[in-house]
Order: structure tokens, then sequence, then C-alpha cells
């Protein structure tokens, strides 16, 4: 079964990149979603996603509810930021950190490690 | 002082040898005055010119030497003159001369004796009082002394402590003490406006009032730091937050002190000072915010400058970075809008003409922009830039500006009346080439469809009408409107 990534990313031109790359190696997109608002009424719905790409600051918002809903209902993600580990706060900084710009093949591969845990 | 002559009586003293040469001489006088005088004068006068041989000479020398020259005197007289002439005969008539004599002399001694004591006690006397009044002259000199060099020090002090205050209060240092013995704390007034609170009358603070304005999270290692102080009899630097008892704010306070030992050596007095440092806190904490927002948006645009490269596609490798630059371009021009205005508050209008800056000769005549005041949120900016510069790029090589008579109206609109409110933005194309619609979805279809769309969660509808190209966005206002104020980050804000 094709696994179903949450894509939160406010900036258009990465969440496409990451959108075409994800696909490309064979991820279904869920999203991509720009705000903390859409994120949460996304993630509102039953068994919306397998795994989440969330980056740390939406429109200049923190995606800390995003990162609280995303644990509640125990979906893996990974943590997409430009700041510094140290810059996050803790319930995002304790996720897995993937530093911008991103890799592709880096995020991939700790897509699989996360969905390989389940 | 002059000293008067009788005041130098009795003379030769220490000098006993002319004391006794002239006695004996004087004795000797009055002797031969004596024998020479005998023959005219009647019997019964033995001592007559002994008399003032003896009283001379205790005048001029003493008693001592008076006494000499009266037994003598009287020894000369007896043997020579006091009848019967030349044997020591005691007889009745030489005892009755011998005792009238020695009472006479005896009577002189005894005066000039008592007219010299008193004579030389009153010399003493006099220096005495000479002495003293020297002595009160010195100690009126001295107390003046002192007077003059305690006023001057008074005066130094006085002068020091108008600029020692004038200083802490210039510089917003409070001063204060705190008597380890007795428990006062004493602020001036400069401390009582650090931390917000009255001050009062005597300047008098209890520990424990000071130890309750401190931040809560600083309080206990700041009343442990000031005991050790206080133990240790040492000093220290610290910083601190407190809360201002006015209006509770918290502010940084930076700190030096230092204990004085009592007479045991033990801390008696800790005498300190307090600055109010937050303003270089939070500008240094702007600062660092700044820098790390900086990291932020740079590491952010350089995965947008990549996902450009991916997206952009030519047929050749020039063709590319031609292409490329321009979107490149595109997004330094927003990114220089953000900036100017401090990351909030670009106008559309003002966005329009930096994306459009190829055609500046155009607009007014074939290019018209019109709309209200639109001051677009940052991360809008970037998106509606690229979007014109899509646009744009599009007209110029099929549309409307590539030919000599096309025109190209950019128009937006809020619509309050919704809910939500919205943002309409319409890009109509006129005048142009016949317009065929593109056979493939390149990057500049993605931008001003999918991309755009998402990034303002809103609906964009394109008409490839023959006669021009017609786009239109409509979204919610709240996702590309802000306000013009400048983004006002505040130190902890985090992402």
């Amino acid at each position: 079964m094709t696994a179903r990534i949450l894509l939160v990313e406010d900036e258009a031109f990465i969440a496409m990149l990451l959108a075409e790359g994800l696909e490309n190696v064979g991820f279904e997109i869920v999203g991509p979603c720009a705000s903390v608002a859409r994120a949460l009424s996304v993630l509102d719905q039953p068994d919306c996603c397998d795994a989440a790409v969330l980056d740390a600051n939406l429109r200049g918002e923190s995606a800390l509810p995003v990162a609280q809903a995303l644990r509640a209902r125990s979906i893996p993600f990974v943590v997409t930021t430009g700041y510094l580990q140290s810059q996050l706060p803790d319930a995002l900084a304790t996720a897995t950190i993937l530093s911008k710009p991103i890799r592709i093949a880096a995020l991939v591969a700790e897509l699989e490690r996360l969905l390989g845990r389940r | 002082m002059r000293e008067l002559q009788i005041e130098k009586l009795p003379v030769a003293r220490g000098r006993p040898l002319v004391g006794v040469t002239i006695t004996l001489a004087l004795v000797a006088l009055a002797w031969a005055a004596r024998v020479a005088a005998d023959p005219l004068l009647p019997s019964g006068f033995p001592y007559v010119t002994f008399f003032p041989a003896v009283i001379v000479t205790s005048f001029l020398f003493g008693v001592r030497l008076g006494a000499l020259s009266a037994l003598l005197s009287g020894l000369l007289a007896w043997y020579f003159f006091v009848s019967p002439v030349h044997p020591f005969d005691l007889t009745f008539g030489a005892q009755v001369a011998l005792a009238f004599y020695v009472f006479v002399v005896a009577t002189d001694l005894a005066l000039v004796h008592w007219m010299q004591t008193a004579n030389q006690q009153l010399v003493r006397q006099r220096e005495i009082n000479r002495n003293l009044a020297e002595s009160k002259e010195l100690i009126v000199r001295e107390l003046q002394d002192r007077i003059r060099e305690r006023d001057e020090a008074a005066d130094d002090l006085l002068q020091s402590q108008v600029q020692t205050q004038l200083a802490t209060r210039t510089a917003g240092i409070g001063l204060w003490q705190w008597n380890v013995r007795t428990g006062e704390v004493h602020w001036d007034r400069t401390m009582f406006e650090l931390y917000g609170m009255t001050p009062t009358p005597d300047g008098l603070v209890r520990y424990a009032d000071y130890i309750a304005s401190l931040h809560p999270g600083d309080a206990a290692a700041q009343d442990a730091i000031l005991h050790d102080t206080v133990a240790t009899c040492g000093g220290s630097q610290r910083e601190f937050r407190i809360r201002r008892s006015d209006d509770g704010s918290v502010r940084h306070i930076r700190a030096v002190e230092i204990a004085r030992p009592g007479a045991d050596g033990a801390a008696e007095w800790v005498v300190g000072t307090n600055l109010d440092v937050s303003d270089q806190r939070n500008r240094e904490a702007r600062i660092r915010l700044l820098m790390e927002e900086v990291n932020h948006r740079a590491k952010n645009m350089l995965g947008v400058v990549m996902a450009v490269a991916k997206q952009t596609r030519a047929p050749d490798h020039d063709a590319f970075m031609v292409r490329f630059a321009e979107r490149i371009e595109s997004l330094a021009a927003s990114q220089d809008l953000l900036v100017v205005s401090q990351w909030n508050g670009v106008q559309l209008e003002s966005l329009a003409h930096a994306q459009l800056s190829h055609f500046r000769d155009l607009i007014g005549s074939r290019i018209l922009l019109s709309g209200p005041s639109a001051p677009l949120l940052p991360s809008a900016v970037q998106t509606i830039g690229i979007v014109l510069h899509e646009l744009a790029t599009n007209a110029s090589k099929h549309g409307a500006l590539s030919n000599d008579q096309g025109r190209v109206t950019v128009r937006w609109e809020l619509l309050p009346g919704a809910r939500p409110d919205r943002f309409v933005l319409h890009w109509t194309e006129s005048g142009g080439p016949p317009v065929v619609p593109p056979s493939r979805l390149g990057f500049g279809s993605t931008v001003i469809g999918k991309m755009v769309q998402m990034s303002v969660d809103g609906e964009v509808s394109i008409d490839f009408a023959p006669t021009g190209l017609s786009w239109r966005l409509d979204c919610p206002s709240a996702n590309v409107i802000g306000d013009e104020r400048p983004l006002d980050m505040q130190p902890g804000e985090r992402p």
C-alpha cells in the first residue's frame, strides 16, 4: 500500500519541490498545507496520513500545535526548518530535524525509517 | 621679655671662687675700714663697718656667702674690737655684743634671703606665665590649623558627595548599604526608582522586602550570594532579574557589592551598586533574534532557489541560465522590498512596479495598475511577486507585451462584505496576437496556478480567450494582506 505523507510547508516552491520528489519515489502527498489551521483541519479527518513532513514555522506562526496533534494521533513526523535546533521549542526539537535546504534523498530515507519503525 | 637687674641676684651663681674671693675681700675691706675708723669711733661700735659687708655680700652672693661673711666679720670684730681686744674672751659685755651682732646679721640675712627667695619665685612665676602664654598661643594656632583642615576636608567630602550623587544619578546607578549587625538596609533615591518603589523617609528597606522584589526565579540564588559575601567578607558581581513594584515589569540588574569588616574582622557592612541593564539585554536579545531570523530566511531562500532551479526547464544550458537568472532576479526584487519595509507592509503597487521594471516605460500607457492600498504580508510578497514576474514574462513572449499595441490591466480589489474578507487580483491582456492555450505546462504555469493557490489558499481561474489572456486570483484577504506596522519582533518569540 502506498504510504500517504502529509506535507506542511508554507513556502510554495519548497512544497512543490518536496511533493514532486516524494511522489517520484512512490509516496502519495496529502496537502501541501501552508498554514497551521489548514494542517489541523486535515488532521481532523480520520486516518488522514501515515507520516508527516512539518515546517517549524508557518507564515510566522509556530507549527507546535500541529506537532502536538501529530503526537496525539501517533503519526511520526519529520521537522524541517531553517532555524537552529536550539531555537526550536522542545516539542519540535525532540523530533527528527532536517535543516533547510532539504535534500529529497535525505527526507525519503528519514520517512522510510519512521514508517518502517511503526 | 626684659629681665630686671634685681632679678639677676644673687650673682655669680655657679662661680663659687669669685663669690668667695669677693666675700673675703669685702670682709677684709670692712676690717680695714674699722681699723681706720677706730680712733674716730667712740667705744661700743665693734661691728659698725662689718654690717654693710654682710648685707652687701648676702645681697650679691646669697645667704651662704652672707653667712660666711657674717661669721668671719663676727670673729674679726670679736677679736679685734670687742673689749677686751685680742683674746676671744667671753665676758658678759662680749656676750651682749655678740648676741646683738648675731641678732642683727641673722635679721639681715633672713630679710635678704626672704627677699631673694620671693624674687626667684617671682622670676619662676613669670617664666611659668610666659611658658603658659606661649603654650596657649601654640594651642590656639594648632586648633585653628585643625579647624581649617577639618573644614577643608568637609568641603572636599561634600564636593565629592555631590559629584558622586550627580554621577550615580546621571548613570542611573543605585547605591545601597546593608548593616549586617542591625539588619538594616539603606537605599538611595535611585535604588527606589530602579525597583519602582516609593522612597521611605529614612531610606530604610527591610531585607526581606528587598529579596521579595527580586524575580522569583532569581531570589533564592541572590540571597545565597549575599550571605556568602557576608560569610567570607568578600564581594561579588552578578546579574539578576527583578520585578518592579509599580508596574510588575521584569528588569535586568547588574550589581556589584563588597563587604566591609568591623573591628573583629567579620563583615559589618555590605555596600553595593545596582544598574538597570535591561535595555542592553533587550538589544542583545533582539540582535540575536534578528541573526537567527536572517539565518532562517537565508536557508529558506536557498530552498526556494533550489526548487526554482529544479523546476526551470530549458532546451539548453544558456537558455536555462537566462530563465533561471530572471526568476532569481524576481525573488531578489521582492526581497529588497521586504528589507526596505522591514518585513511588512509592502504595497502591492510597489511590488508590481518592481516586478514589471523591464516594462517601466509602458506603465501608465500600455500597462495600467489600479487598486486600493494593499499592504502585503511578508509571506505573500514573494508569491505575488513571482506570479507577476511569470505573467509578465509570458505576456512579453506570447501575449499583449509581445507586440506594439497590446495592453495589460492589473487590478486588485479588497472585498470586505464576504466572510472571510476576500482579496481578488486580475491580470487582463488585450490587443496582443491571438492567444493559443499552451500545449505543455511549464514552471510558469505551475507558479500562476498550483503554487499560488497553495500558497494563499486561493482559487485561480485562467481564461485563454483568443482576444487576450485573463487570469484571476481569489483568496481570503487575511492570507495576503497585513498591516503597515513594521514587524516588531519581541525577544523570546520563537518559531
